[in-house]
């Protein structure tokens, strides 16, 4: 099979680190492959990750071009980053192909992409969401406004979904968008992913510290990351500021570094920022923890590398219940309600306090299953499966849209009685599939 | 050349589009070229259905022909670069009969949708087409009206002139064709009994339905005219046909609103023999000219037993002008080979 990856590539994305992994497996069955790496340009001389074949940059077009034209298929890794995604997007539209699907919030990506396809993006929004909901879309002052705005009516699934042949997506969570946009087959399949620098087992785990909990959030320090929430869960209980340190490793910002520094010395909280670090310290800092905070509120993510990451580790992740997260056994997991987040938080906390044998079951669960489960073979075992869906269903799927493109041209607007009437019939299709 | 006719099939159900069709291909091949017939089924009721088979047609593909004719909707939307339509028929539910309120489309705004769907369709094919002949000018009146389209008329010629030299003037009217309401048979039997005890009538054709034959029989009963009126109801062999008009002292046709000249008043003409038919018959009176090849009466009982009569009062009046009705015809030049000639253009 002759397949084209199309994937941010740097060692900065962790979308890339997963598709070397996916690459490398694709290759070692036998497939011939080659990457386009699709950030934007001035991070196109970055250091990449180890794809193990060839990796050309997406300005190199007319060499993409000749290779997409004689490929199997098209492979697109697509995530909400506009800086990371953007020429994805872009050579999805000339060339349909299987998205492997990271996140269901594509809000920024789109809103990226919007700025040079206004008229499209208007027409998008509407088709998708209505006149109503499409005016909104632009109006938000800031970020965090505009994620809550749109995250639940207008996460810009659909957007891309709509435009694959076929989608695999890395949690049943939203699959219902995917499902309703995407007119290929669709595929949930774990998100791969390696631990190379984890030094132990949970079983090696020996308490240097009298008892002391290590608690970690890994991340560029948003708000999103519910810092504030573990710090005040942490201060709020004497036995928990006594014996628990907090440490941040990641990028993060003056003002977030201030006021977090300012809150966990008000409740008296120990806490460690490390800011961004290189990936020695950072599998340092992971060997080094005992728990990992994977809390998230709201969850945009389709799966999320650093939760998977830490169960590989075999670490304690707390989660939040929902998502991705919620699809995770319970007995590989801590799992908090979003709504009751801060008291949860510290009672799973002093929980594990009092019971730090937990530290080491929870941790060795969630290894043994993560290492099962999110693996970089079945995750290319599946590419090529369904690849091969796609290639079953594409004749039906173009019938179907030549009779909707024809019936379009004679309309003036969806007629419910006349398209029941077609759509009926056209479903004749889809049992084939 | 390859040709392929394209035309609409209801299946065990054959009329004059399909023998059109059938000699349409005969004239070609006896031109030289190859020719198949394409049928496509079509069932316009229910009406909400009619898209679906409108996308099947525009969806087939064609390769190995040469050249289309296309003949009826929605036969007619099937694509190819070389495609001229003869056009017997819209569907005349979304244009004329629609706006007379005597269409099929549901009421309200799905009926709208539906006739909007059906006009923009033809639009499209017509825009897509070669040339677009029509069968008469009540087909060409009205695609121009609603589609702004200017074909050239294209009148269908008679399939097998060899079968209606004329003959004997017979002592009886023919009135033969499909037997339905729309070609109101009813009408000249009310006409017959109020007409001069010497005229007799002969109805010869297959009825549309059981219903069409029995209302005859029951009026030949109530009015009864049993001894003056013969009824052969059925589909009738050509030769009897033939021969029915030949031996005829003239053919009546009274159509209601008919688009085309009509086969019955084209091959009456072919046979010398006198024509009838109502002013309110549409495009048969393009060979019914009163007082010259024949009568036109109005729509009533008592104007048709004027001129049945008439047929009878003076035979050498009825005979000249079944002369002149095929003098009429002849000067229309309209002949197989010059039809295939122009439809390959």
């Amino acid at each position: 099979m002759n397949l084209i990856v199309f994937t941010p590539a740097g060692v900065r994305s962790a979308i890339g680190r997963m598709a070397a992994l996916v690459t490398r497996e694709l290759v070692a069955l036998g497939c011939q492959v080659t990457v386009v790496r699709t950030e934007a340009q001035h991070l196109l001389s970055t250091d990449m990750h180890d794809f193990g074949t060839t990796v050309l940059a997406w300005d190199d077009e007319a060499s993409v071009l000749a290779l997409v034209r004689s490929a199997d298929a098209c492979v697109y890794q697509i995530g909400n980053s506009f800086e990371f995604h953007e020429v994805g997007v872009r050579w999805l539209a000339d060339f349909p192909g299987l998205v492997c699907l990271h996140d269901f919030f594509l809000g920024h990506l789109f809103y990226g992409w919007a700025q040079t396809h206004r008229v499209q993006a208007e027409s998008v929004l509407q088709n998708w969401y209505g006149k109503e909901m499409a005016e909104r879309f632009f109006s938000f002052s800031d970020s965090e406004s505009f994620i809550e705005g749109t995250r639940e009516f207008m996460p810009m699934t659909e957007w891309i979904c709509s435009r694959a042949e076929g989608v695999i997506t890395h949690s049943h969570w939203g699959c219902d968008r995917v499902l309703n946009s995407c007119s290929g087959p669709v595929r949930v399949v774990p998100l791969p992913y390696d631990a190379p620098g984890a030094i132990n087992s949970p079983f090696d785990r020996r308490s240097t510290d009298g008892g002391t909990l290590k608690l970690l959030t890994i991340g560029h320090a948003n708000p999103n990351k519910r810092i504030a929430s573990v710090i005040q869960a942490i201060g709020l209980s004497p036995l928990l500021r006594q014996r628990i340190k907090y440490r941040l490793v990641g990028a993060i910002e003056p003002d977030a570094m201030e006021s977090l520094s300012a809150l966990a010395a008000h409740l008296g909280v120990n806490l460690l920022i490390s800011g961004e670090v290189d990936d020695s310290e950072l599998n340092r800092a992971v060997n080094e923890s005992d728990v990992i905070s994977c809390i998230r509120w709201p969850v945009l993510e389709a799966a999320s590398a650093s939760a998977i990451e830490a169960m590989l580790y075999g670490k304690v992740v707390i989660v939040t219940d929902t998502g991705f997260y919620a699809d995770i056994p319970e007995s590989c997991a801590i799992k908090i309600n979003h709504s009751n987040e801060i008291a949860e938080l510290q009672s799973s906390l002093i929980s594990l306090l009092e019971d730090q044998s937990r530290v080491v079951s929870l941790g060795a669960a969630a290894q043994n299953w993560a290492a099962k489960t999110f693996t970089a073979k079945n995750y290319a075992e599946q590419v090529m499966e369904i690849i091969l869906d796609v290639s079953r269903s594409a004749p039906a799927i173009k019938a179907i849209n030549y009779f909707c493109q024809t019936l379009r041209q004679w309309s003036y607007r969806d007629n419910p009685v006349v398209m029941a009437e077609l759509t009926h019939k056209l479903h004749i299709f889809e049992q084939n599939n | 050349m390859k040709v392929l006719i394209v035309n609409n099939m209801a299946p065990f159900v054959w009329g004059g589009a399909e023998e059109l069709a059938a000699h349409l291909q005969k004239n070609l091949v006896i031109a030289g070229h190859e020719a198949e017939i394409l049928r496509i089924p079509f069932q316009w009721e229910p009406a909400e259905r009619i898209p679906s088979q409108m996308l099947m047609v525009r969806a087939f593909e064609l390769w190995n022909v040469d050249h289309v004719i296309a003949l009826k909707f929605p036969a007619y939307l099937i694509r190819h670069p070389k495609k001229t339509l003869w056009l017997l028929h819209q569907y005349r539910q979304a244009y004329d009969l629609y706006d007379a309120g005597q269409t099929n489309l549901p009421p309200g705004q799905e009926g709208l949708e539906l006739k909007y769907l059906i006009r923009q369709a033809d639009q499209e094919s017509f825009a897509e087409s070669r040339n677009i002949f029509t069968n008469s000018e009540v087909t060409r009146q009205r695609l121009l009206k609603y589609n702004g389209f200017d074909a050239a008329v294209l009148l269908p010629p008679v399939n097998d002139p060899e079968l209606f030299p004329g003959g004997d003037h017979g002592d009886y009217i023919f009135a033969g064709g499909r037997v339905n309401g729309m070609k109101r048979q009813h009408l000249l039997l009310e006409g017959l009994a109020k007409a001069d005890a010497r005229v007799k009538l002969l109805i010869a054709g297959p009825p549309d339905r059981p219903d069409d034959a029995a209302r005859l029989q029951a009026a030949v009963e109530r009015l009864g005219l049993a001894d003056r009126v013969r009824l052969d109801l059925r589909f009738l062999p050509r030769q009897v046909y033939a021969e029915y008009v030949n031996r005829s002292a003239a053919v009546a046709y009274l159509p209601y609103d008919e688009d085309s000249l009509g086969y019955v008043a084209m091959e009456a003409a072919t046979a010398a023999k006198a024509l009838i038919t109502t002013a309110d018959s549409g495009g048969i009176l393009g060979l019914v000219k009163h007082g010259e090849t024949g009568w036109v009466a109005q729509p009533k009982a008592k104007d048709l037993a004027v001129v049945m009569g008439a047929v009878f009062e003076n035979s050498a009046r009825t005979k000249s002008y079944g002369q002149n009705a095929r003098a009429l015809w002849e000067s229309m030049k309209i002949k197989w080979p010059e039809t295939v000639e122009t439809l390959l253009r």
